[in-house]
C-alpha cells in the first residue's frame, strides 16, 4: 500500500498564505519580463479571475485588492523538509516526488487500521504543519498520487479507477508543449487520454507519451526514489556534571573526534570544517566554525585546532551540552610541488589565526579585500584561506596614510575658501599649505547608503601633512601621511 | 572672446556617454557666460545641428567637432577649423561607419593621413591616446598627421584626489613633444545633477546595475560645464592651458551655416540648363493635364517657374519628376501629397494629381521667397516591396554617396525611461512591467501623475531608491536613446552627400542613413524627398490588378467623381477598411457630415484631427453645416477665403490668406505664422508670431474685438490645421477606396487582407465586415488556396496561405510548387512532398487547411503527429480511423484565432449570445431611440485616448453584428484603467446617445466580460492616443 501526501498551492502554503486571502505569488528571479507573471494564486484570488501565468496588471484588473508576494524558495524547502520529516515518522520508505508531494511506501509497515482511517490520521498529522493537505491511498504509488488529487481530504482507491477519469491531465504532465498538443487533440482529462490506443500514442509521442499513458492508467509498479537521511558527522553530549574547565571538555571532545574520524574513514572522507556548539548552564551558547586549511582526519590536528580556539574562551557558567559536527570533504588529490611557495603547515597557520581570532573577536582576522568603491574604508575582511576575489583595479597610488581610528573631530578656520588653521586635540595649529578641495561621492541612488566627502590635504608648521575630510557638515582628521 | 572656451563637450548624442541634450549644453554655456562651445560627440556629428540651431538662437558660436574612435581603441577629439576640415571629418566618419557593423565604427590611421587637413586634434581624456602605451610616439604621429600647430595635449582637473599626478605627467609629455597643453573639463553633462544620469548610462553601457558598477561610475559630479572663472581657478598654475583654448577657437572659421550644400542637379543634355529643361517638361506636362493652357494657367506656371529658378530648385523638381516617371514606368502607383499639391508645376509634371488652379490652392504654402527652410515633396507609394524598389532606385542613381535616409532619433519616453532606469536601480521586474501597463496608450498625454503611477506599480513611497528613480526618469525623459531611420525621408545631393553629413549603415540591409533627423536637415537647408509607404496604395494597386485579371478593369483617373453609391456608403459610415475615413472618429462624423460631393470629402478628411467629436464638442463646421450655428466670416474680407468652409478656417492655406489679407503679411511671413501654429512647435514661438500678427492688424486699424476673434480662431486652428492640398490628395485616395469597396468589393477585401498589417482594423474585423456585405469567405485550404487571398467570384473569397501564422514563406511557396506538379493524393502524400516543420504541419491541421484531404481538424492533427516512414509499407497509406472527436464550434473558433487571427465562422460573441440576454448588439443600438440605459458586450478592437480629449477615452467593441462605440469619461477611465487596458472583452453599461445619426454609449460602468476562459480568443486592439 502507498500513501501520497499532496499540499495544493504549495508555493502559497510555503508563504503561509491563507486561501481566503486575495494573494498571488511572483517568481523570485526578477530579471526578465516572464518572471513578472503570476506563479501561484490563492483560491480567493482565483475566484475573482486571477490566473497563474497572468501579468500582475492583468490580475489586478480583475482582482484590484490582490496582495503580491515574492516566492520564497527557502520557505518552500523548509516546508518540504517538514513534510518529509513527518513522512519519516510513518515509514522509513518514502519519496520526495516533487515540491509539495511525497509518497510513502507502507508495504512493510504493520498498520492494521482501515485505509481510510489511516488516511485520516495522516491528514491530521500533515495539517499540523500546513493549512491544506490531501491524502491518497492506493496499491500503487502513482495511483496514490492521483488519488490525492481527487481527495477531500482523504481518498482511497482499491481497484476501481473510474473516479480518476475526470482528473485533468495537468496533474500528470508538466511539459507545456505536450499539454498544448493534447489540448489540440481535445484531451483534457485522464479518461479521454487513456481511451486513446496506446500503440498510436507511442508512435506519436514516444516514450514520454507512453509513460504518460501508463501514469494515466494508475501507473506501473515502480520503486520509489527513497529519501535517505544523509550520514551525519555529528556528535552530541548532554553532560550530567557540568564541565567547568578545559581539560574535561577536551577529553570529551577527543572521544567525539575519534568516533567522527572513524566514520570519515569509512566513507573515504576528510574533515573540511568543524562546528562546535556549546551550551552553558545559564542557557547561553557558544558556537565556533573552524575551517580546516588542509582538510584532514588526523585526530591530533583536529583536536589541537579545537583546543586553540577554546583556550581563551571564558564563560559565566559551566558547559552542559556539547555538539561537534564535521563537514566531510573529499581528500585533495593534488600534490605540493617542489617549488611551491604555499604554507609549510597550513593547519598550523589556521591554528594560529584561530588563536588570534579568539583574542580579537570574530570576523577581525583575515585578509582585507578592497571593494570596488571610492568610499573610505571600502573593504571587507575575508578568511585567509578563501580564494581571493577578482582584484579591484588599483586607484592612483598615494603616500601611505596613518589612519586615526576613529577619525578625530577637528575645527577648521577658513580664509578665502581655504583652511588656514586647525584645532585638533585642544591644540591650534596654523596651516602652511593646503591642497584641495577634492570631492568624492557615491551610492547616491539609495538614500540609506549615499555618501559625500570633501577632502583637503593640509600641512602644519611642523611638517605634518594631515588628511581632512568633511562628512555630513562636520570635519574630521582622517589621518596623517607618513 | 572670453577667457576660456570648452572644446571637448559631449552631449547625449554620444549615446550613453553624455547626459544632456545639445540644447541644454548650449543653454548652460550661455548661462555661464561662454561665447563658444565645441560639441564633440562620439563617432558622429549627431548633435551638432541641434547645438548649432540653439547656439544661433542664443547668440553663441557652436564649434563642430567629434570624438573619433581609432582602430587601436583610443579616442581622439577633433575640432573642425575649415569647411575642408568639415568635409574631411564627414568622409572619415562615413568611411569608418560604412566599413564596420552598425555601432562599431573604427577610424583607421590611414584615413587620417588622407583627411586630417582642416582639423585640430586634442589628445583626449581617460579614453585618449596618451593613456595608451608609448605616448610620446603617439604625439609624434599626431604631429605628423595634423601638423604640430594643430595638436594640443588635453588636461583636465575634476577635483579627484591625486589627479595632479596625471596632469603633471601630461605636461611633461607635452614639453617633451614640444606641444602646447590645453585645459578642458571634458564635460559629459550641463549641470552637476547630470552626473546621476551619466552614472546610470555608464551602468547601462556596461550591462550592469549601479550597485555593481563600482569604479566604473564617476567619482563625483565635476564633469559638468564650467565657467571661465571656475576653469581659471582650477588651472591657476597653468594659465597657458586656458589661453590656448582661445587659440584653437580663434582658428575656427567653419560653422554649419556654410555647409556648402547644393540642391541636387538633374543630368540634362548640353543644350539645356536645369531651368530650361524644367520649363520644357512643365510645358509638355501642362498641355497633357490642362488640354488648353489658359492665360491663368500660363500666368501661374510662369510665376512658379520663375520662383523655382530663382531659388535654384529646378534640378530638385526634375529629380523628383524623374523618380515619379520611373515609378510609373515600372507599374508602381505614385502620388504626391502635402503642400507640393499646391504647385501647378508639380501637377503638370505628374508629381501630384490635384489641380491647384481649379481648387484655388495657394502656391505660397508650398514655396515662397525668403523662407528659412525648404519644402519637401512627399510621394506616396504602395508600402512594402514596391516602395523599397523606388528607394533602391534612388540609391542607385545617386550612388555611391549621394542619397541617404534621414535619421529618426528615438528618445527616452515614459516606458523606456522607466524600464532602463528601473533596471540600473535594480528594481523588481514586476514593478517596471506594472508601471508600463499603467500607460493607457503609448506616451501620449497622460493623466496619471508620475509618483502615483510609481506607487500603483508597487514601489512604496518610502522606498530608498524612489527619489533617485524619479530624478533619473525626469533627466532621461526626452533624451536620445538610439538612432533609427525615418520612415521615408531621403536627402539627396549630387556632389556627394558624404561631404555634407556623415553617413552610416541602417539596421535594414541596403539602407544608408545620415546622422541628422529630418528637422535637422530642414534647419540646415538640406532638401529631401519623402518616399512614404501607404498600405492603402498597395491595396488599391492590388485591387486594380485583380480586377483587371478578372475582366473588370478600373482606371483610377477615370473614376466618376459623383457616384451616388459611393457617397451613400460614406453617409452610412460604412467605411471599415477604406482610406482615412475609417477611424472611429471619422465614422462618428460621417453621418453628421453626410458628404455629398468630393469637396465634402476633402473637408471630412481635414476635420478629424486628434480630438473629440462627442456631445457638446461638435466641430463648429458641422454645426454651421446643419444650420445649428450661423455662418460668420469674422471679417467681411475673409468671405472669399473662408466661404467654402462656412467661415471656419480648416486649412493652412486659409490661415495664410487671412494673414495676408488682414495684416498685409508677405507669403513668407504668413508661412512663418503657419509654421508657428503647428502644434508641436513651442508656445513661445506661437505667441511671438501672434504678437506680430496683432501688431500688423493694429497698424491696419482692425477693430480690437475682431483682432481678438481672428487670433482666437487661428489659435484653435492650431489644433487641427491641415493643408488643403494634402486633404485633397488624401480625399482622392479615400474616394477611390470607397468606390472600390462599393463596386469591386471582393477584389478590394482580398487586397486588404493581403496587405495587412495596414489601416485601422484587424483582418478579423475586415472579414466580419466583408461577410456583412454579403461576401462569402472560404477558409485556408492546401488544395484550393494560393499564397495570397484570391477572388473566386464576385461574392466569394478564398483566404490565402499567407493568413497562417507560424508557417514560413518558403514553406508556403513549397506547398504551391509541389501542388502545381501534382494534386495531393492524401495527407501523407502532402506531408511527404512538402517536408514541413512539425510546428508548421500542426498549424495547417489546426487551421483546418488539411480538411480537404478527407479530415476534420482533429483527425488531421492526429495524422500530422505520426512519424513519416519511407519504407516497404509506402503503398499502404492511411492508418486506422483517428480516435479523436471533431472540434466543437468553440474549439474551431479558438483554433482560427490562434492560427490565422481571424475566423470565417461565427464571431466569438455569436457563440455566447444566448448567455447574455441583457446585452444589446451593435446593430441593435441603431434601432433604439436616444436616451435609455443599455449594456453592450464585445471584443475590444480599439481603445483611443487622444491627447486633446482631456483624458476621456473611446472604446470600440465588436460583436457579430458590427461595432459599438463607447465614450468613457476621464474619471471612469481612471477608476477602471486596468480593466479597460488589460481585458480583451468588456461589458459596458451606460446611456445610449443617438444624435445626428451617430450612436455612442456614454459609459457609466465597465467590467471585464469573462469570455469562456478556456479559450484564447482576442484580436490585437488598435490602441493609440
Amino acid at each position: 500500500m502507498f500513501a501520497a501526501w499532496w499540499l495544493p498551492r504549495f508555493v502559497l502554503q510555503a508563504l503561509r498564505v491563507i486561501q481566503h486571502e486575495r494573494t498571488a505569488v511572483l517568481a523570485l528571479q526578477r530579471d526578465s519580463p516572464d518572471d513578472a507573471r503570476l506563479l501561484d494564486v490563492s483560491a480567493s484570488a482565483e475566484n475573482e479571475g486571477a490566473r497563474i501565468g497572468m501579468t500582475v496588471s492583468q490580475a489586478q484588473a480583475r482582482c484590484p485588492r490582490l496582495r503580491l508576494l515574492y516566492r520564497d524558495e527557502k520557505a518552500e524547502q523548509e516546508l518540504q523538509s517538514r513534510l518529509l520529516h513527518l513522512a519519516e515518522s510513518w515509514t522509513p520508505d518514502y519519496e520526495s516526488t516533487r515540491p509539495g508531494l511525497c509518497v510513502l511506501d507502507l508495504t512493510h509497515s504493520r498498520l492494521r487500521d482501515a485505509w481510510n482511517d489511516l488516511g485520516l490520521q495522516m491528514h491530521h498529522d500533515v495539517i499540523s504543519i500546513t493549512n491544506e493537505a490531501r491524502v491518497g491511498l492506493a496499491e500503487k504509488a502513482d495511483l496514490a498520487v492521483l488519488a490525492a488529487h481527487i481527495a477531500d481530504p482523504v481518498r482511497v482507491i482499491h481497484d476501481g479507477k473510474e473516479a480518476l477519469r475526470e482528473l485533468p491531465l495537468t496533474i500528470l504532465c508538466q511539459n507545456p508543449d505536450l499539454l498544448h498538443l493534447l489540448h489540440l487533440w481535445g484531451m483534457s482529462t485522464l479518461g479521454q487520454f487513456v481511451a486513446l490506443p496506446k500503440s498510436e500514442i507511442t508512435r506519436r509521442l514516444g516514450t514520454e507519451g507512453l509513460a504518460l499513458h501508463d501514469l494515466a492508467h494508475g501507473g506501473k509498479d515502480r520503486l520509489l526514489r527513497l529519501v535517505r537521511p544523509p550520514v551525519l558527522f555529528r556528535e552530541e553530549a548532554e553532560i550530567e556534571s557540568p564541565i567547568e574547565c578545559l581539560e574535561p571538555l577536551m577529553h570529551l571532545l577527543r572521544g567525539m573526534i575519534g568516533r567522527l574520524c572513524t566514520r570519515l574513514a569509512g566513507m573515504w572522507r576528510v574533515a573540511g570544517a568543524l562546528l562546535l556548539h556549546l551550551r552553558f548552564d545559564d542557557r547561553s551558547m557558544h558556537e565556533r566554525h573552524l575551517r580546516i586549511a588542509e582538510p584532514t582526519r588526523d585526530e591530533a590536528v583536529l583536536l589541537r585546532l579545537l583546543e586553540t580556539s577554546l583556550e581563551s574562551l571564558k564563560a559565566a557558567a559551566p558547559v552542559v551540552f556539547v555538539a561537534l559536527e564535521i563537514t566531510p570533504v573529499r581528500a585533495s588529490a593534488s600534490q605540493g610541488s617542489l617549488f611551491d611557495q604555499g604554507l609549510r603547515d597550513p593547519n598550523r597557520f589556521a591554528e594560529t589565526l584561530s588563536a588570534i581570532e579568539a583574542l580579537l573577536g570574530k570576523g577581525r582576522v583575515g585578509r582585507t579585500e578592497l571593494l570596488p568603491s571610492r568610499r573610505t574604508d571600502a573593504f571587507r575582511v575575508v578568511n585567509f584561506l578563501e580564494a581571493p576575489a577578482t582584484p579591484v583595479p588599483e586607484l592612483q597610488k598615494s603616500p601611505p596614510l596613518l589612519r586615526f581610528r576613529p577619525p578625530k573631530p577637528v575645527r577648521l578656520f577658513w580664509h578665502d575658501q581655504r583652511p588656514v588653521t586647525l584645532h585638533l586635540d585642544h591644540e591650534t595649529m596654523p596651516l602652511i599649505a593646503a591642497s584641495g578641495p577634492w570631492f568624492l561621492s557615491g551610492e547616491w541612488w539609495d538614500v540609506q547608503q549615499a555618501w559625500q566627502h570633501e577632502i583637503w590635504d593640509a600641512s602644519t608648521e611642523d611638517g605634518t601633512l594631515y588628511r581632512l575630510v568633511r562628512d555630513h557638515h562636520s570635519w574630521r582628521v582622517e589621518g596623517m601621511y607618513a | 572672446m572670453p577667457d576660456f572656451v570648452e572644446l571637448h563637450a559631449r552631449s547625449a548624442f554620444s549615446f550613453l556617454r553624455g547626459a544632456s541634450s545639445p540644447e541644454e549644453m548650449v543653454t548652460r554655456a550661455v548661462e555661464l557666460g561662454m561665447t563658444h562651445l565645441a560639441c564633440t560627440d562620439r563617432d558622429g556629428v549627431y548633435g551638432s545641428a541641434r547645438a548649432h540651431h540653439k547656439a544661433k538662437e542664443l547668440g553663441l558660436q557652436a564649434i563642430v567637432g567629434c570624438e573619433l574612435t581609432m582602430e587601436c581603441g583610443c579616442v581622439l577629439p577633433v575640432i573642425v577649423r575649415t569647411r575642408t576640415g568639415y568635409q574631411n571629418l564627414c568622409q572619415i566618419l562615413t568611411q569608418a561607419h560604412l566599413s564596420a557593423a552598425k555601432g562599431e565604427s573604427r577610424v583607421s590611421w590611414s584615413a587620417l593621413e588622407k583627411f586630417a587637413n582642416g582639423l585640430t586634434v586634442l589628445t583626449g581624456d581617460e579614453d585618449g591616446i596618451l593613456n595608451q602605451d608609448e605616448p610620446l610616439e603617439s604625439l609624434e604621429k599626431l604631429k605628423l598627421l595634423f601638423g604640430a600647430q594643430h595638436v594640443f595635449v588635453e588636461i583636465s582637473r575634476h577635483r579627484v584626489p591625486r589627479e595632479n599626478i596625471r596632469v603633471r605627467r601630461l605636461c611633461d609629455l607635452a614639453q617633451a613633444a614640444n606641444l602646447p597643453v590645453i585645459a578642458s573639463n571634458a564635460p559629459l553633462y550641463a549641470k552637476p545633477d547630470g552626473r546621476m544620469l551619466q552614472d546610470a548610462f555608464t551602468a547601462l553601457r556596461h550591462h550592469t546595475i549601479l550597485d555593481e558598477a563600482g569604479l566604473l561610475l564617476a567619482p563625483n559630479s565635476e564633469r559638468c560645464l564650467k565657467s571661465a572663472a571656475q576653469m581659471r581657478e582650477l588651472f591657476a598654475d597653468m594659465p597657458d592651458a586656458i589661453t590656448n583654448t582661445l587659440r584653437v577657437a580663434g582658428s575656427v572659421e567653419f560653422s554649419l551655416e556654410n555647409l556648402g550644400y547644393e540642391f541636387p542637379q538633374y543630368p540634362t543634355s548640353p543644350e539645356h540648363s536645369q531651368d530650361s529643361f524644367l520649363r520644357e517638361r512643365t510645358d509638355i506636362g501642362a498641355r497633357e493635364r490642362y488640354q488648353k493652357i489658359t492665360p491663368e494657367v500660363r500666368r501661374q506656371l510662369d510665376h512658379e517657374l520663375a520662383l523655382i529658378s530663382k531659388l535654384g530648385f529646378s534640378g530638385y523638381f526634375l529629380v523628383v519628376w524623374d523618380i515619379v516617371r520611373w515609378a510609373k514606368q515600372n507599374g508602381i502607383l505614385v502620388q504626391g501629397r502635402g503642400s507640393a499639391a499646391n504647385s501647378a508645376v508639380c501637377y503638370s509634371l505628374g508629381i501630384t494629381n490635384v489641380d491647384p488652379i481649379a481648387q484655388r490652392l495657394l502656391f505660397e504654402r508650398f514655396l515662397s521667397e525668403g523662407r528659412s527652410s525648404w519644402p519637401d515633396i512627399d510621394l506616396d507609394l504602395p508600402s512594402g516591396d514596391q516602395r523599397e524598389r523606388v528607394i533602391q532606385e534612388v540609391y542607385r542613381r545617386f550612388a555611391p554617396h549621394g542619397a541617404a535616409m534621414t535619421a529618426n532619433v528615438i528618445t527616452y519616453r515614459g516606458r523606456s525611461a522607466m524600464r532602463e532606469m528601473g533596471k540600473v536601480l535594480h528594481l523588481p521586474q514586476d514593478v517596471i512591467e506594472r508601471f508600463s501597463d499603467l500607460y493607457a496608450n503609448g506616451d501620449f498625454p497622460h493623466t496619471l501623475k508620475l509618483d502615483e503611477q510609481i506607487r500603483r506599480a508597487g514601489l512604496p513611497q518610502g522606498h530608498p531608491r524612489l527619489p533617485a528613480l524619479i530624478k533619473l526618469y525626469h533627466l532621461a525623459y526626452g533624451l536620445p536613446r538610439h538612432l533609427g531611420q525615418h520612415s521615408g525621408g531621403m536627402v539627396l545631393c549630387t556632389a556627394g552627400l558624404d561631404k555634407i553629413v556623415p553617413l552610416e549603415p541602417a539596421s535594414m540591409p541596403g539602407r544608408v542613413v545620415v546622422q541628422w533627423d529630418k528637422d535637422d536637415c530642414e534647419d540646415l537647408g538640406i532638401i529631401k524627398v519623402d518616399l512614404l509607404g501607404l498600405g492603402m496604395m498597395a491595396a488599391i494597386e492590388k485591387t486594380i490588378e485583380v480586377s483587371a485579371s478578372r475582366g473588370r478593369p478600373v482606371d483610377l483617373a477615370q473614376l466618376p467623381k459623383d457616384d451616388p453609391a459611393t457617397f451613400e456608403m460614406m453617409q452610412r459610415a460604412d467605411t471599415v477598411g477604406v482610406f482615412q475615413i475609417e477611424s472611429r472618429a471619422q465614422m462618428a462624423t460621417l453621418p453628421r457630415m453626410k458628404p455629398a460631393c468630393f469637396y465634402d470629402l476633402v473637408v471630412e478628411v481635414a476635420i478629424i484631427r486628434p480630438g473629440p467629436i462627442v456631445g457638446k464638442m461638435v466641430h463648429p463646421y458641422l454645426n454651421r453645416r446643419s444650420g445649428k450655428e450661423p455662418i460668420d466670416y469674422i471679417h467681411p474680407d475673409f468671405e472669399p477665403v473662408l466661404g467654402r468652409t462656412l467661415g471656419v478656417p480648416l486649412f493652412q492655406e486659409q490661415v495664410l490668406k487671412m494673414a495676408m489679407i488682414i495684416a498685409d503679411f508677405s507669403g513668407s511671413e504668413a508661412e512663418e505664422l503657419r509654421r508657428a501654429m503647428s502644434f508641436h512647435r513651442s508656445e513661445e514661438r506661437m505667441t511671438k508670431a501672434l504678437d506680430k500678427l496683432t501688431a500688423a492688424m493694429t497698424r491696419k486699424s482692425v477693430d480690437p474685438a475682431i483682432q481678438d476673434r481672428i487670433v482666437k480662431s487661428i489659435r484653435s486652428f492650431a489644433l487641427y490645421g491641415f493643408p488643403e492640398s494634402h486633404a485633397i490628395s488624401f480625399a482622392l485616395l479615400a474616394y477611390a477606396s470607397v468606390w472600390l469597396k462599393v463596386h469591386r468589393a471582393a477584389e478590394f477585401y482580398a487586397s486588404l487582407l493581403n496587405c495587412q498589417p495596414m489601416g485601422f482594423y484587424s483582418s478579423a474585423t475586415l472579414v466580419r465586415d466583408a461577410k456583412q456585405h454579403g461576401l462569402r469567405i472560404l477558409p485556408v485550404c492546401v488544395v484550393a488556396s494560393e499564397i495570397e487571398c484570391t477572388v473566386i467570384d464576385d461574392e466569394t473569397l478564398r483566404l490565402g496561405l499567407n493568413q497562417l501564422r507560424g508557417v514560413s514563406r518558403a514553406s508556403l511557396t513549397q506547398i504551391i510548387e509541389q501542388r502545381k506538379k501534382a494534386a495531393w493524393k492524401h495527407t501523407n502524400d502532402f506531408l511527404k512532398r512538402c517536408a514541413l516543420a512539425k510546428d508548421e504541419r500542426r498549424v495547417l491541421a489546426q487551421a483546418g487547411a488539411l480538411n480537404a484531404l478527407g479530415h476534420h481538424r482533429r483527425s488531421a492533427l492526429w495524422e500530422v503527429e505520426a512519424p513519416l516512414h519511407d519504407d516497404l509499407l509506402n503503398g499502404l497509406e492511411g492508418s486506422c480511423e483517428p480516435p479523436l472527436t471533431m472540434m466543437t464550434p468553440g474549439d474551431r473558433l479558438e483554433s482560427d484565432y490562434q492560427t490565422t487571427t481571424l475566423t470565417v465562422g461565427p464571431h466569438p460573441m455569436a457563440l455566447v449570445r444566448s448567455q447574455i440576454p441583457c446585452a444589446v448588439t451593435a446593430a441593435g443600438l441603431n434601432t433604439m431611440r436616444n436616451g435609455p440605459r443599455v449594456t453592450i458586450i464585445g471584443m475590444v478592437i480599439c481603445r483611443q485616448r487622444p491627447g486633446t480629449a482631456k483624458g476621456h477615452c473611446f472604446i470600440s467593441l465588436e460583436d457579430e453584428t458590427g461595432i459599438a462605440n463607447a465614450f468613457v469619461p476621464s474619471e471612469l477611465f481612471e477608476k477602471r484603467r486596468l480593466v479597460i487596458t488589460q481585458e480583451p472583452f468588456l461589458k459596458i453599461t451606460g446611456k445610449l446617445q443617438r444624435v445626428d445619426g451617430t450612436t455612442t454609449v456614454l459609459a457609466q460602468t465597465i467590467i471585464a466580460y469573462r469570455y469562456d476562459e478556456t479559450r484564447r480568443v482576442s484580436v490585437k486592439s488598435h490602441d493609440f492616443g
